[in-house]
């Protein structure tokens, strides 16, 4: 909302937002100029990837940014106690006060690619795929909201770390890549650990029929845990700052 | 060898296009396209001179152009016209002897590396200035003794109370031991306690070392405290420069008289004497023409009950306030 | 540059160095940033040669290895250290250094230095600990003519890069908005592509590559690497060396006169 204050600042922001969408569409398009799959992924498939990457980044940026930017803020400068006193869920008023929807085209691209992708590959998802991948893409976007809180909390013990609220987003050039991609140790940490792979690929095969149901679950079960353990965080992150407040 | 003055400015002035830029990112870029000018005399003409030694105040309002006049003399600004002279140099020139010989404190802006203790900025000017290892200890040694900082020198700045941060910053400035030494507002957002540690260090420090000291200012005290002599400028225009002393006996039109009554009067009466400035029984405060004082000062003993009487200048932030707004005209008092 | 002078820079490079100790967390987090942008890209590479082993025309060791690669040069030539710069200008803190008797571009450039010291040597670590632990096959280069030309390659990079980051940073003598960010960040987009950090430019079109190629951006990352792999001939080599040295007299140039022009309008705004 903020950023559409200024709506020309907001375009040029756009043009940043866009163009670097472009560039990477871009840059999938040449990689299968040579190739005609990657590991067993076709263009389209990988493309629907991509689109979710696309979509998640507009969540991410667009939608919780604004709120998991200024948490360590409020916390290293005293402004907490003005949210504690607020008669509202103080988790819900960190995370989601003054909310907006800034990069929409993220969001529209993204779904746009996927549609794209879908048609191009000839690839049609049934009713029944579409919701699952939605119900997917829900879930992966609450493992992420909770995941990115939880690091954000961190502010409450170590001030002064700049950029604390980038921490949890560098993840994200993980999930520009599917899953399979990923190969040993390091595929099953990425998986079964800080399952950033599945946030893309679980939504994504959904829609391209191919999903599986093991790692469904286990994108579920990791978003109902830290969306517990978030609010757990916050709790023993207040009893510590009231504790050592000055 | 003392033919020239310290600093020597003739006729300067500056001028600043301004090209009115709608705010924001789009602001800028389309400014580089289209630009609508206006001109902006932050200093319009003035002259002066300053000895070895002298301590200076600029006093003005914001935006009268005493920090303007400040950057000039530093070399962060060149000037539209004029001659200005420091130490010899041409100061936009910006050469290194130059810049080895004074040094710029301003007010908000922080030299000292927010994430390391102050030794180590005090150890990189030392670096950057070239100063001698034995130079450097004792000159070190002795602002730290008359700052009194030798315990938190370890400390990272960051962690530093606001004052003890000034202190450091001082000493980062005056490492080099310049001849001259310009202060942009060294007292704002301090408190009390702070301004008086700031003040006497800087009077100390003229008189030890025999620098020369320009401060600019809006609070008064710090003029009244350090400066003998005094350049008022408004809106890019030097309106006095001298004693403090002889702003008051220039520009002020009223003294102020302090009763104290014993018994109970009538205010009425009172106020046909002057203007009444505060009245709390049993005291009054009145304002008076200055030619009038000794008479007025007479009939008050002899009409009202007097416990006690006290005669007085006006506040100097008054006269002075009264000087920018224009109502004053010199008086021959 | 007399002694006293180097004296100077060296003492800024090293109070820059325990300057960048003190927050052991947020360089920790910077790393981590960049070792999880360089697994997602190796993946990614590594999934495209595992059923084609030549694709693109490169070799399969040759891939994995530029993309590792890209990991070490970027810590040389990309230090990230003096973009602080653009905060600078655009505060006002500039003045501090504008009354000492130093160099604004040397000061930066000696923070970066030991800025990008710091990176090398835990981009090193990284990369080792991915060699054991990912055990891809490795190119390794063993003629020292090519050592040599990709040293010399990197080095001008860097300094190449230096000055090209610094225009970006003076544009907040004109555009102050954000400390600069938005400008900065249009340029990191367009280095992402552009500079051979997600993909070695020459598995482009042919068509495409000889334009990109011949840009600024691509002797940053792209052209080291290159040499490196032995991809590029004698003459080639020369040739880019030459090209990048150009750059760096263009690029110096047109810094230093960017830089007078800035100052002079810098005091406008009451900065």
């Amino acid at each position: 909302m903020q950023a559409m204050m200024y709506k020309a600042d907001f375009m040029i922001w756009s043009l940043v937002t866009v163009g670097w969408i472009f560039l990477n569409l871009l840059f999938y398009q040449f990689l299968y100029l040579n190739v005609t799959e990657i590991a067993g992924w076709t263009k389209p498939q990988l493309l629907v990837l991509l689109g979710f990457y696309f979509v998640i980044d507009f969540f991410l940026w667009g939608v919780l940014w604004q709120n998991m930017r200024k948490i360590p803020e409020i916390i290293n400068r005293g402004q907490l106690d003005l949210v504690l006193t607020k008669p509202v869920n103080t988790q819900f008023l960190l995370s989601f006060k003054g909310i907006g929807f800034d990069d929409i085209h993220g969001l529209l691209i993204g779904l746009v690619t996927i549609v794209y992708a879908l048609s191009i590959g000839n690839i049609k998802p049934s009713v029944a795929d579409i919701l699952l991948s939605t119900a997917a893409l829900g879930v992966a976007l609450v493992y992420i909201y909770a995941a990115w809180f939880i690091t954000v909390c961190a502010a409450f013990w170590f001030d002064r770390i700049e950029n604390l609220h980038l921490l949890f987003p560098s993840l994200r050039q993980i999930w520009r890549v599917p899953q399979p991609f990923y190969k040993g140790i390091l595929q099953k940490i990425l998986t079964f650990v800080i399952p950033a792979t599945l946030v893309t690929t679980v939504p994504a095969q959904f829609l391209l029929r191919k999903p599986s149901l093991p790692l469904f679950i286990t994108l579920i079960i990791f978003a109902v845990v830290s969306l517990k353990l978030s609010t757990w965080v916050l709790k023993v992150a207040l009893r510590h700052y009231s504790g050592a407040s000055s | 060898m003392k033919d020239m003055s310290v600093i020597s400015v003739r006729h300067l002035k500056k001028y600043y296009r301004v090209h009115e830029k709608e705010p924001g990112l789009k602001g800028s870029i389309r400014s580089l396209f289209t630009r609508k000018y206006t001109q902006v005399k932050a200093v319009d003409n003035i002259d002066f001179t300053i000895e070895e030694g002298e301590l200076v105040g600029f006093i003005g309002p914001n935006g009268a152009g005493k920090t303007t006049t400040l950057k000039v003399l530093s070399g962060l600004l060149y000037p539209t016209s004029g001659e200005v002279s420091v130490l010899g140099f041409n100061p936009w020139d910006r050469k290194a002897q130059f810049q080895k010989q004074f040094a710029l404190v301003m007010g908000q802006k922080n030299q000292l590396w927010w994430d390391l203790p102050p030794m180590e900025t005090f150890i990189l000017n030392k670096e950057i200035y070239e100063v001698p290892e034995d130079q450097f200890k004792k000159t070190l040694d002795k602002l730290i003794e008359l700052l009194d900082v030798k315990d938190i020198l370890k400390i990272q700045v960051r962690k530093l109370s606001l004052g003890q941060r000034m202190k450091c910053e001082l000493i980062a400035a005056l490492l080099h031991n310049p001849k001259v030494l310009f202060l942009d507002e060294p007292t704002i957002g301090l408190d009390v306690v702070m301004q008086k540690v700031m003040r006497d260090f800087v009077k100390q420090y003229n008189r030890q070392f025999k620098s020369t000291i320009i401060l600019t200012s809006h609070y008064m005290g710090d003029v009244k405290e350090l400066c003998e002599r005094v350049i008022i400028i408004d809106k890019g225009k030097i309106l006095f420069d001298g004693k403090l002393q002889n702003v008051i006996d220039r520009f002020a039109r009223n003294k102020i008289i302090t009763v104290v009554f014993s018994r109970d009067i009538d205010q009425r009466k009172l106020a046909e004497f002057g203007n009444i400035r505060e009245y709390q029984f049993p005291r009054a405060k009145i304002n008076v023409p200055r030619k009038d004082v000794a008479k007025l000062s007479a009939k008050l003993l002899s009409d009202f009950p007097v416990a006690d009487l006290v005669i007085e200048e006006a506040p100097i932030e008054a006269i002075i306030r009264e000087v920018f707004t224009g109502k004053m005209k010199q008086t021959n008092a | 540059m007399r002694i006293s002078s180097f004296k100077k820079y060296f003492q800024v490079a090293k109070t820059s160095w325990s300057g960048g100790f003190v927050y052991r967390l947020n360089f920790v987090m910077w790393r981590v940033r960049n070792v999880v942008q360089l697994i997602a890209i190796y993946f990614l590479w590594f999934a495209v040669m595992s059923r084609n082993p030549t694709a693109f025309n490169y070799s399969t060791s040759q891939m994995l290895t530029y993309i590792l690669g890209t990991s070490i040069i970027r810590a040389l030539v990309f230090g990230q250290r003096s973009i602080d710069a653009q905060g600078e200008i655009s505060s006002g803190d500039l003045n501090n250094y504008l009354v000492k008797p130093i160099s604004y571009f040397r000061y930066w450039f000696s923070r970066d230095i030991a800025d990008k010291l710091l990176n090398i040597l835990f981009s090193i670590g990284e990369i080792t600990i991915l060699l054991f632990w990912l055990r891809p096959e490795i190119y390794l280069q063993t003629n020292p003519l090519m050592l040599v030309s990709f040293l010399l390659a990197s080095l001008l990079a860097m300094v190449m890069y230096f000055y090209f980051s610094f225009l970006i940073s003076m544009t907040t003598f004109w555009i102050p908005e954000e400390n600069g960010w938005p400008q900065r960040f249009f340029i990191f987009v367009i280095l992402e592509f552009f500079s051979g950090g997600l993909f070695p430019l020459d598995i482009l079109p042919p068509a495409v590559y000889a334009v990109l190629g011949k840009l600024p951006s691509a002797y940053f990352l792209n052209t080291p690497l290159q040499i490196y792999l032995g991809r590029l001939d004698l003459s080639q080599i020369v040739t880019s060396l030459f090209m990048m040295a150009f750059w760096i007299v263009v690029l110096r140039l047109l810094a230093n006169r960017t830089f007078r022009k800035g100052l002079k309008i810098y005091g406008a705004y009451g900065r």
